[in-house]
């Protein structure tokens, strides 16, 4: 369902900010500059992008609840600390680390690995193992694309993210020495195959802010939300299964793959059932408190595209 | 000490339902806020925390008398019967939301948690121990049951104490700093009461 295409590169959009300023420069010389010590997430970029049919019947989450109620322990591990401490961290210049089992190694300028892909956007459900969800609408493309650029040796079965370790920019990650930094997840080289998991540098329209992981983030939709990694840094290919940060920390509760899944619970709480971010407790026309929670279907929804990476697989065992 | 006579004295001028009043104030503003949706993006997991949280705030306040009066001679004895019976008032509030809320009423998935998983069970069984305190917080059970027997009853209120530093441990994700200064408060008080209780 393409509407329409263009050849802009991720670099060429006009960032709000420049915009901004140039406005400032016609308003008086005295307001010139001020931009420049304001955080860097009061401006998001409008991005240029196409529509899909990637989309579910449910309400998209309004846009300030996707960009308030965060997990992104480098901010801090209150639910509200990335929006309040994420403006600190610096996304431009930004390069990612592509090593391991490719053609085509080496320290990519994000312009560089994002140049001649086209940007999409998706409408997709997003679910945390803690038991709450969201729909998200994000602004990328598939991850395939990526790998296809730096090029997978056939040996490679795996694939390794990271996240930034920054601990001048980000006030989480000294408050929290114990945590294994940085932040690490991977997946199977055939889930990231699967076309559903994306590279997003935007949502709602515009850049990614910084508490929702700018500039470029995994989101996997049938997986937990621990496992869509955000501000990446390294992409590494390998034939062994990487560590995950989670599964380092509580292997009893958070496996390498964490699909979402109905049927198996987390040991300390049911994953049956969700609570919708942004939901009443109180709507019209439907049973008292239904609209703040909801069932959850099996891998999130996204049985039929993806249930066959794991035929054969005992999924109680694979949690 | 012209100071603490002077709010000892205050204090016993006070009528306890003024300090009811003040006590349950929270509880009405979450629950009136809840049934508005004011209770921002995640309002169940919001109004479950905040009213636990407060329950276990009034049960460390609770345990804290003693000391004060000891320590301090601060005398808030009078108001030890009031705040007990709202935090009991409290942790019903964080039960019914867990039960009512979060469970859509079911008591098949209520009766699976409290088996398997650590944190309800101690969230349970203190719950229960605190509804029997409040049963018996009256002083007809006092006569009923004698002063030395129902002292001894109401030392359960530390076992209640531990129970809720074990709720709130094992339920977050990793080690948080909140779980871990309430359970470092309820040892601290628990020490002091087992050091005074000796000498």
């Amino acid at each position: 369902m393409t509407i329409f295409q263009n050849k802009l590169k991720y670099s060429d959009v006009t960032p709000k900010k420049v915009f901004l300023n140039r406005r400032q420069i016609i308003a008086g010389t005295s307001a010139v500059g001020i931009s420049s010590y304001l955080p860097n997430s009061v401006y998001a970029d409008v991005l240029k992008h196409t529509k899909t049919n990637y989309t579910v019947d449910a309400e998209i989450t309004s846009k300030s609840d996707a960009t308030s109620y965060n997990n992104f322990y480098e901010f801090g591990t209150g639910k509200g600390d990335p929006k309040n401490n994420a403006s600190m961290m610096q996304t431009s210049p930004w390069s990612v680390k592509v090593n391991g089992l490719v053609n085509n190694p080496g320290d990519y300028d994000l312009d560089d690995l994002l140049a001649g892909i086209d940007l999409e956007e998706r409408i997709y459900r997003f679910r945390c193992v803690e038991a709450w969800s969201m729909v998200v609408p994000w602004i990328g493309f598939s991850l395939s694309k990526i790998l296809d650029k730096v090029g997978v040796q056939s040996k490679a079965k795996y694939v390794a993210f990271q996240t930034l370790n920054r601990p001048s920019e980000m006030v989480g990650i000294g408050a929290n020495p114990r945590f294994p930094w940085p932040y690490v997840e991977g997946l199977r080289l055939d889930e990231a195959r699967n076309p559903l998991a994306m590279i997003a540098t935007g949502m709602y329209g515009e850049s990614l802010p910084n508490q929702n992981g700018a500039p470029l983030r995994l989101v996997v939709p049938w997986k937990y939300g621990f496992k869509s990694i955000k501000s990446i840094v390294r992409i590494t290919l390998t034939d062994t299964q990487p560590e995950t940060t989670w599964n380092k920390l509580a292997p009893q509760e958070y496996g390498f793959y964490s699909n979402v899944n109905p049927t198996v619970d987390h040991p300390r709480w049911s994953q049956a059932t969700e609570r919708v971010i942004g939901g009443s407790i109180f709507k019209l026309g439907s049973p008292l408190f239904s609209g703040a929670k909801r069932d959850t279907p099996m891998f999130n929804g996204y049985e039929e595209e993806v249930a066959s990476l794991y035929s054969g697989m005992d999924l109680s065992k694979f949690y | 000490m012209n100071t603490t006579r002077a709010l000892n004295g205050l204090f016993q001028k006070v009528p306890i339902w003024v300090v009811c009043l003040i006590l349950v104030s929270p509880a009405v503003y979450l629950t009136y806020a809840l049934f508005n949706n004011q209770l921002g993006p995640d309002p169940i997991r919001t109004y479950e925390r905040s009213i636990g949280e407060l329950g276990f705030k009034l049960i460390l306040f609770i345990l804290l008398i003693t000391p004060l009066k000891d320590l301090a001679n601060i005398n808030l004895i009078k108001f030890r019967r009031v705040f007990g019976v709202i935090a009991f008032i409290y942790i019903c509030l964080h039960f019914l939301s867990y039960l009512i809320l979060d469970l859509g009423l079911n008591t098949n998935e209520l009766w699976k948690d409290i088996l398997k998983r650590p944190y309800i069970t101690f969230g349970m069984v203190s719950a229960v121990m605190m509804l029997f305190l409040t049963i018996t917080s009256n002083n007809l059970s006092i006569r009923k049951l004698g002063l030395r027997n129902w002292k001894h009853l109401h030392k359960l209120v530390y076992v209640i104490a531990i129970g809720a530093s074990l709720h709130y441990l094992l339920l977050t994700k990793t080690w948080q700093i909140e779980p871990i200064i309430y359970s470092v408060l309820v040892m601290v008080l628990l020490f002091y009461r087992i050091i005074s209780f000796r000498s």
